[in-house]
């Protein structure tokens, strides 16, 4: 048996389907964060009856008109899912606007089985619902549940296989989805409409004046104003980076960076002297070293993750949406691009797999190549490491690469607006904001944990595979002689990756270790810390004595070469290229044309080399009184970038201009 | 000598973990291993969209 859950944005669909599964699915307090269908196994608890059911949880929907790009996604999925029993989780807080969908749910024929969702907010909210007055009419089952606190789901799932093969009669005939005009369906949803709205007022029971200004809109007066929410938003990000990398984060690292330090030194201690050489640096330098440079690091994420978790089940990340929206759309991007943008700061796949709830292809496409500019989780130990080693644990330089990442997709937005030619229709981003509340500290737990073991799962697999490639690459000549002392630059990674440093040397970190980090850096983000670790030989970025986050950053710094203002336009080279090739094969999935995906390549490694450039030379000249090394190299190749885009901005003024012609 | 082997056998025990585990993940339709979304590119990150699910063309 399969049932599907289907029912509006934030209804909490992944909430209940989380709890009937015990699945770890990512839930947010605000719509669109379910982009693609998930499955499971309802758990035996909720299931006495021992036969298997599977539940199918379906992104959010407010309607299923053939008309809106991503409610036809939905109804796609539910018709080609072919769900035995489909529940409905209505918004027990929010009836009007959830019954809509409900009656075209009911059209299709599926048995259907309408969940209240957050039946236990009704009294908080003086609110009453005649539940067995709403079953009869809508002619199904209702169920109320809270599956926040796991309550009704046993009867859910017992109603809902008591469902399975029951006729039903909708309460309300629309449109032949089939046959229907555009004007046939808006019609029809006018009519609905009323039928929803006279419905509600029969069954429901509201004490609250809704017209009253509560706290919840005063705090939003300020949090979600497109002016002050700006600065609020800066003040969140800093306080989420200074717990994260100076305070809480590295006092947990302290304890598990000292058990990889114990554990180099029992393995180094158990191999002593007699094993050959080259077999203990690979083992120790190239796996441990390598991996432990990286899961050092795991602390730090994870808390980030934590209070990240936490701002998203407040409800706050849907007012960094609104916030955003004036300004992105004046750029000539969609409201709805926000959304893609902040769930990139988890992982830009799942980022780049939201633009399809983008209904214009030019903009849909332009978010999708702009969204993996926002700084991932796996570049957060290259912001950390960086920020540790040059800026003394500056909270400022993770938050500053956030607005800096912002700033990008603004401009990003306004060249690619220019080359492609704004050919959108205006339009409207209606966001529902959910309310506040107080942040659940086990989800935050549970989201945390999460992304932890996604964490440690990359470092032992992808990164230790790649650590140990890089060990063997940089120990070898091309003849497969181990590379002498003082002959490094003969090694086969010092071949492969010097000639990319020579392009670096504009942007002050012309030296091939740093070269060979920043491309390993496509396999995994993470990967240039490891391969730093690697190349430079350094066991550990967290000094376990100190409780700081980089062991003798003068030191590593020293070891690595660089000026801070160097570090920086490295750091941001890493951060604005183009993001590892899981995430190219995402922009290649959705951007669905080669020549979009080839320009997003080139047009992110032209922005990251010319960011990284402009902050190395200027900061150099500002620091010293003079422009670093290979100024005029580096400004061809920006003339170079420049160039491409002026180009292919004439060439389609230019077909405008023919169009036009013709026309006339 | 032995213990040039033992540790040999150890890295290549160590990296053909990883490896198998990278192809396991893959075979079973999580093309980046860890990634959390990695199931919701069903089929791999480049396929063209997820199980069933056709695009309109916009308006």
């Amino acid at each position: 048996m399969r049932i599907a859950l289907a029912g509006n944005p934030n209804s909490g669909k992944t909430t209940l389907f989380n709890s009937i599964t015990g699945k770890i699915e990512h839930v947010g307090n605000w719509p669109g964060v379910t982009v693609a269908r998930k499955e499971g196994e309802i758990k035996s608890v909720y299931n006495p009856s021992g036969e298997t059911v599977q539940v199918v949880d379906l992104p959010g929907a407010y309607s299923m008109s053939p008309y809106t790009s991503e409610e036809s996604i939905t109804r796609d999925f539910v018709i080609e899912e072919n769900p035995d029993v489909i529940v409905n989780i209505v918004d027990a807080t929010s009836l009007s606007r959830s019954l809509f969908f409900t009656t075209q749910l009911l059209e299709i024929g599926i048995p259907v089985v309408v969940a209240l969702n957050k039946s236990d907010l009704k009294s908080k909210k003086k609110l009453s619902i005649d539940s067995g007055l709403l079953s009869e009419v809508l002619g199904c089952p209702v169920v109320e549940v809270a599956a926040i606190e796991a309550d009704g789901l046993k009867e859910l799932v017992t109603v809902s296989r008591e469902s399975l093969g029951r006729k039903l009669k909708a309460p309300f005939a629309g449109y032949d989805p089939g046959t229907a005009t555009e004007e046939e369906v808006r019609q029809s949803d006018k009519e609905r409409f009323s039928f929803v709205e006279n419905l509600v007022s029969r069954v429901e029971g509201r004490k609250v004046e809704s017209r009253r200004q509560t706290r919840q809109d005063a705090l939003d007066r300020v949090v979600a104003h497109k002016v002050l929410g700006i600065p609020v938003f800066a003040l969140i990000l800093y306080s989420v980076f200074s717990i994260s990398q100076n305070s809480v984060g590295p006092l947990v690292a302290d304890y598990l960076v000292g058990w990889i330090d114990a554990f180099y030194g029992f393995v180094q201690g158990l191999m002593g002297s007699g094993v050959h050489p080259l077999f203990s640096a690979l083992l120790l330098d190239g796996i441990i070293g390598g991996v432990g440079a990286i899961v050092g690091f795991l602390p730090l994420i994870m808390v980030l993750f934590f209070l990240l978790a936490l701002l998203e089940d407040s409800g706050y990340m849907a007012r960094v949406a609104v916030v955003m929206d004036p300004y992105f759309k004046k750029v000539g991007l969609s409201g709805r691009s926000i959304i893609p943008m902040v769930i990139s700061t988890g992982c830009a796949i799942p980022g780049i797999m939201a633009t399809r709830t983008i209904r214009d292809e030019r903009q849909r496409r332009t978010t999708a190549l702009l969204t993996p500019f926002m700084p991932c989780g796996a570049k957060l130990p290259v912001i950390a490491l960086f920020a540790g080693v040059f800026f003394a644990d500056a909270a400022w330089v993770g938050t500053a690469m956030y607005f800096l990442a912002i700033a990008v997709v603004v401009v990003g937005a306004l060249i690619i607006r220019k080359i492609t030619g704004d050919t959108s229709k205006s339009n409207y981003f209606i966001m529902e904001l959910p309310e506040y509340r107080l942040p659940s500290l086990k989800r935050a737990f549970v989201a945390m944990v999460s992304q932890g073991k996604a964490f440690v799962m990359k470092a032992v697999t992808i990164i230790l595979v790649s650590n140990a490639l890089v060990h063997v690459m940089q120990t070898f000549t091309w003849r497969f002689q181990v590379v002498g002392e003082g002959m490094a630059q003969e090694s086969i990674l010092a071949s492969l990756a010097g000639p990319v440093s020579w392009l670096m040397i504009p942007l002050g970190f012309g030296m091939w270790q740093l070269a060979a980090a920043a491309i390993t850096g496509f396999i995994a983000k993470e990967n240039v810390v490891g391969t730093l670790a690697v190349v430079f030989g350094i066991t550990n970025f967290i000094d376990t004595e100190e409780l700081v986050l980089v062991a003798g950053e003068s030191q590593v710094a020293g070891v690595m070469g660089l000026t801070a203002v160097a570090a920086l336009a490295y750091l941001i080279f890493n951060l604005f290229t183009p993001p590892c090739f899981a995430a190219i094969g995402a922009m290649n999935a959705e951007l669905k044309s080669k020549r979009w995906l080839l320009g997003a390549i080139g047009f992110q490694l032209g922005m990251g080399y010319t960011l990284a450039y402009l902050v190395y030379q200027a900061g150099t000249l500002i620091t010293t009184g003079s422009f670093g090394s290979g100024v005029l190299g580096g400004l061809a190749g920006i003339g170079l970038f420049a160039g491409t885009i002026v180009y292919l901005v004439r060439l389609r003024e230019n077909e405008d201009l023919e169009v036009l012609g013709g026309v006339a | 000598m032995l213990g040039n082997i033992l540790v040999l056998l150890i890295i290549a025990l160590i990296l053909s973990g990883a490896v198998l585990k990278l192809r396991r993940d893959h075979k079973q339709g999580s093309p980046c291993a860890g990634c959390p979304y990695a199931k919701a590119c069903a089929g791999g990150c480049s396929q063209v969209a997820p199980v069933n699910v056709v695009l309109k063309t916009p308006d």
